[in-house]
């Protein structure tokens, strides 16, 4: 070994590295044998017993404890931040579609449902037995124990809580008669001349037989033919006693 | 905060792992397991206690926000740390640069052979010096050093990490690595000597002559 391979060596001869036995061993010879690179290799071992005993004179050297406290919180705060960013991301770009498909597939099924149900009610119709027995469909009443009793000529006043502001559709229950003394009714209509703006307050409902030319007083046409015929309605009442609505009835 | 016994035998990447995760406990291990390496290696980078505190807390706040982009294929978690680290002091060393002392070039180029040429320091010089004194004499001549000697003195020799580990932090070559270091080895003892021949000596009771 001459001095140019020892000096690519030295390094790893003074700092003790582990290196190939027979390289450090030839290493070693030539330090002996020549005393310019035994006085580097010594000065490199001086070295790096001068750097160890810096490192180890450094090594309790730590970060200020309250280091850690400070970095805790900014750790906390981060994983917030990164959690509400997690949030927004579920509401974005791609999972954003694929959560509004969901809601379209969940509103059309819901509709279906509703539809069907629907459909089903209609074809038992009103002649149906479950109809008759009980369900009524928009402008069907049977008549409850309850309200206004289908009672011939008579009509027997009876008591109601319309919506304040609007005439109610078709303000009678269900009937629980036999199919046999189901009625038909119309839905109420408004009288012509009733002033139907302010709210109606304990209403009333009276069902009536009377003649048909009595309907021209209420302000509804009425044709001459059919001026002696009876029709039996129900009359909306509000709380000042005038009538605002009719629902004709056919037993 | 108490660190569970189970979380301080888990792997760095482990760790990272479960940070990532949302883990406080992981995080303040990883912290603790790691702090003071990279603590020191700014304390005798930069010699500034405040600024290595700095130094310090910036790495662990980049790993909180970025750890993310951590890849356990390129280097270790450790790496990871001393990297960012580096790039905080050497930053921080930009900053300063006007308030750190010039090192004082030997008019030889190498320095191994000028040191040689002169002779073995004076053992004599030491007698008058305490170790704390001497250490001190050592730091400074480290913290005299090029940044790029430096870095690898203060990562190879203070943290005795392998060339590839020190390397893989420098983002260098291997050979890079070996050369900077013999190059910087030789500043040291030339500087040291030139400091009234006592660093050198320190420890060399410590170190078996031939």
């Amino acid at each position: 070994m001459d001095c140019q391979v020892f000096d690519v060596l030295i390094d790893d001869l003074g700092r003790d590295l582990p290196i190939d036995v027979t390289i450090r061993q030839q290493g070693l010879d030539h330090a002996r044998s020549c005393q310019h690179c035994n006085n580097r290799l010594h000065e490199a071992r001086a070295l790096t017993g001068a750097l160890r005993a810096l490192a180890a004179a450094d090594a309790t050297e730590q970060a200020p404890l309250h280091l850690e406290g400070v970095l805790l919180n900014a750790f906390e705060e981060a994983m917030k931040v990164e959690s509400q960013t997690h949030v927004v991301r579920l509401f974005s770009r791609g999972r954003l579609a694929w959560l509004g498909m969901a809601a379209a597939v969940t509103i059309t099924a819901i509709g279906l449902a509703l539809a069907l149900t629907r459909e089903r009610a209609l074809h038992q119709g009103p002649g149906s037995p479950q109809a008759r027995a009980g369900r009524q469909t928009p402008g069907m009443v049977g008549s409850a124990g309850s309200q206004p009793e289908v009672g011939g000529a008579s009509a027997k006043p009876s008591t109601a809580q319309p919506p304040s502001r609007s005439l109610p559709a078709s303000p009678r229950p269900k009937s629980n008669r036999p199919a046999s003394h189901v009625v038909w009714a119309t839905d109420f209509l408004p009288l012509p001349y009733a002033d139907n703006s302010g709210p109606l307050g304990d209403a009333d409902i009276v069902r009536l037989t009377l003649p048909n030319s009595a309907l021209a007083s209420l302000g509804l046409p009425v044709s001459e033919e059919s001026t002696a015929k009876d029709v039996t309605a129900d009359i909306l009442l509000g709380e000042d006693g005038i009538p605002r609505a009719i629902s004709f009835v056919r037993l | 905060m108490a660190i569970s016994g189970a979380t301080t035998k888990l792997t760095d990447d482990d760790l990272l792992q479960r940070m990532l995760d949302g883990d406080e406990d992981a995080f303040s291990a990883l912290y603790r397991r790691h702090q003071g390496g990279v603590y020191r290696f700014a304390l005798q980078m930069t010699g500034n206690p405040a600024a290595s505190e700095e130094v310090t807390q910036d790495a662990f706040m980049t790993l909180i926000r970025e750890a993310r982009r951590f890849d356990p294929r390129k280097g270790s978690v450790k790496a990871f740390l001393y990297g960012i680290g580096r790039n905080y002091s050497l930053r921080h060393l930009e900053r300063e640069r006007q308030y750190v002392p010039l090192l004082e070039m030997m008019p030889d180029g190498d320095g191994l052979e000028a040191l040689g040429r002169e002779g073995m320091p004076q053992p004599d010089l030491l007698s008058d010096l305490t170790r704390s004194e001497a250490i001190d004499q050592i730091r400074n001549a480290v913290l005299a050093l090029p940044e790029n000697y430096r870095e690898v003195v203060v990562l190879c020799d203070l943290h005795e990490m392998c060339y590839a580990e020190a390397a893989g932090i420098l983002g260098c070559a291997v050979g890079t690595v070996r050369s900077r270091l013999h190059r910087g080895r030789a500043l040291l003892v030339a500087k040291l000597r030139s400091a009234c021949h006592v660093a050198v000596d320190a420890s060399s009771d410590r170190a078996p002559r031939l």
